[in-house]
């Protein structure tokens, strides 16, 4: 069993897009839970992707790969996960800051926060403060999560966190940031209540966060 | 240093490559400018760049009375820049695409009217820093052609601008025909801007540094994130 999940964290790092299915499969056939791939072979998986990326061992079409090979394995667990009918861990609205086209990190955290069981609602990229303000006035999710990969767009963070307070629904939720400029220091200047170095630490934050 | 360089003064300036030819036009033959110039590749991998900054820093120190940074906040890749003896200038932009467009104030008018723009200088186009030739030099071999196209299209799928910034150091025509392959391959408008280039590197190598436009680090202080960000 654990050499099942071994492999699949293997390829999930290597980026073995056509073979995930089938070892995703194998390890189903085996009587590895749906459960133990996603958590124990691939959120560990693009952990070490996150990290090998942050040391400059590999770039952005790497991780894209691996990304996609989740994906193709995360197809396949979805609706087991789903039927098995394991509770909603939480819910996350997700979204770049207004100014912010650049997605790639946000996809990942939210492809690593649907498999570790969350419901996640992407509000899309160069998001507005209003539009953030009304997203969390109608669905109401435990989690805003905010990511930005520029410094000039990192402001438009504390804005936000400035405008749930303007609102007085600061309390209503918590916030979480990410993206390559971000860092502790930043987090607790602005008042976000955590921040995720990467996606997988990401999902470590929400978990924190959602009690 | 509001007021700028003194005759008597000695002055380093550390710059990314991607400028040399914007900075030695603005330098002209003034021999109290040393200009020392880092890879631009470290525009990738941020995270290497203080350190090789630090190492020109190091080699000038107490020997210039000035340390010009030719450099922006880049992702953070200045941060912990030390200035060593001296005061150290440091143009208060995020990304070097500020000074191509002649001020900070000009780029953050220019980014938040167009959010979605790719922009090139006859730097960038000479050292092959055009999303087309990233696929080809650095991408391809890597990757094969399929996932590198793939990747890039990946990369920058909601950008819709190619921005060719003329800086007034080169020819347009051949870098008009790269900009304009790159914005039909990317499905994206093509578009060309006059910076105030000129100005701006005039500035950075002469002064004045007025503080709206510049920072200044004293003799012994670092570079931080929060200098660039209120």
């Amino acid at each position: 069993m654990s050499n099942h999940l071994e492999i699949i964290k293997e390829a999930i790092i290597g980026g073995k897009h056509k073979d995930v299915e089938e070892l995703v499969r194998s390890a189903l056939d085996d009587g590895v839970s749906a459960n133990a791939i996603v958590n124990e072979a691939m959120i560990p998986g693009m952990d070490v992707v996150g990290k090998k990326f942050s040391n400059n061992e590999i770039f952005v079409p790497e991780m894209l790969v691996a990304a996609v090979t989740m994906n193709k394995g995360l197809d396949i667990l979805k609706p087991i996960l789903k039927q098995s009918g394991s509770k909603s861990k939480g819910t996350i609205v997700m979204c770049t800051v207004k100014g912010d086209l650049h997605d790639i990190g946000k996809n990942l955290v939210i492809m690593m926060l649907e498999g570790a069981g969350f419901d996640v609602i992407d509000v899309g990229v160069d998001t507005s403060v209003d539009k953030l303000i009304d997203a969390v006035k109608q669905i109401k999710p435990d989690v805003l999560g905010l990511s930005a990969l520029l410094t000039t767009t990192l402001p438009e963070m504390a804005k936000v966190i400035q405008s749930l307070e303007a609102n007085g629904m600061r309390g209503e939720v918590k916030v979480m940031i990410g993206g390559a400029p971000v860092d502790a220091a930043y987090s607790e200047k602005i008042g976000a209540d955590g921040y995720g170095r990467d996606a997988a630490q990401a999902v470590e934050v929400a978990r924190r966060l959602i009690v | 240093m509001a007021e700028g360089v003194r005759p008597d003064m000695q002055i380093a300036v550390i710059a990314c490559e991607i400028m040399k030819a914007e900075i030695e036009a603005a330098k002209g033959g003034d021999a109290r400018i040393r200009t020392f110039y880092v890879d631009q590749g470290l525009h990738r991998t941020p995270s290497l760049m203080a350190g090789r900054i630090q190492e020109i820093v190091a080699r000038v120190d107490g020997i210039v009375d000035c340390v010009v940074l030719g450099y922006g906040l880049c992702s953070n890749g200045i941060v912990g820049v030390g200035a060593g003896l001296q005061e150290m200038i440091v143009p208060r932009c995020h990304d070097c695409i500020g000074f191509f467009l002649g001020s900070p104030q000009a780029y953050l008018d220019d980014f938040h009217s167009r959010p979605g723009s790719y922009y090139l200088t006859p730097g960038w186009i000479a050292e092959r820093k055009d999303p087309l030739s990233i696929i080809e030099d650095e991408y391809v071999p890597r990757y094969g052609r399929e996932t590198a196209e793939w990747a890039k299209k990946e990369e920058l799928k909601h950008y819709t601008h190619i921005v060719l910034v003329d800086t007034g150091v080169a020819d347009l025509a051949p870098m008009r025909e790269i900009g304009r392959r790159n914005a039909a391959f990317f499905g994206m408008s093509y578009l060309e801007i006059q910076g105030r280039s000129r100005e701006f590197f005039s500035r950075l190598v002469h002064g004045p540094y007025p503080e709206g436009e510049f920072i200044t680090i004293p003799p012994g202080g670092e570079i931080t994130q929060a200098l660039f960000i209120g």
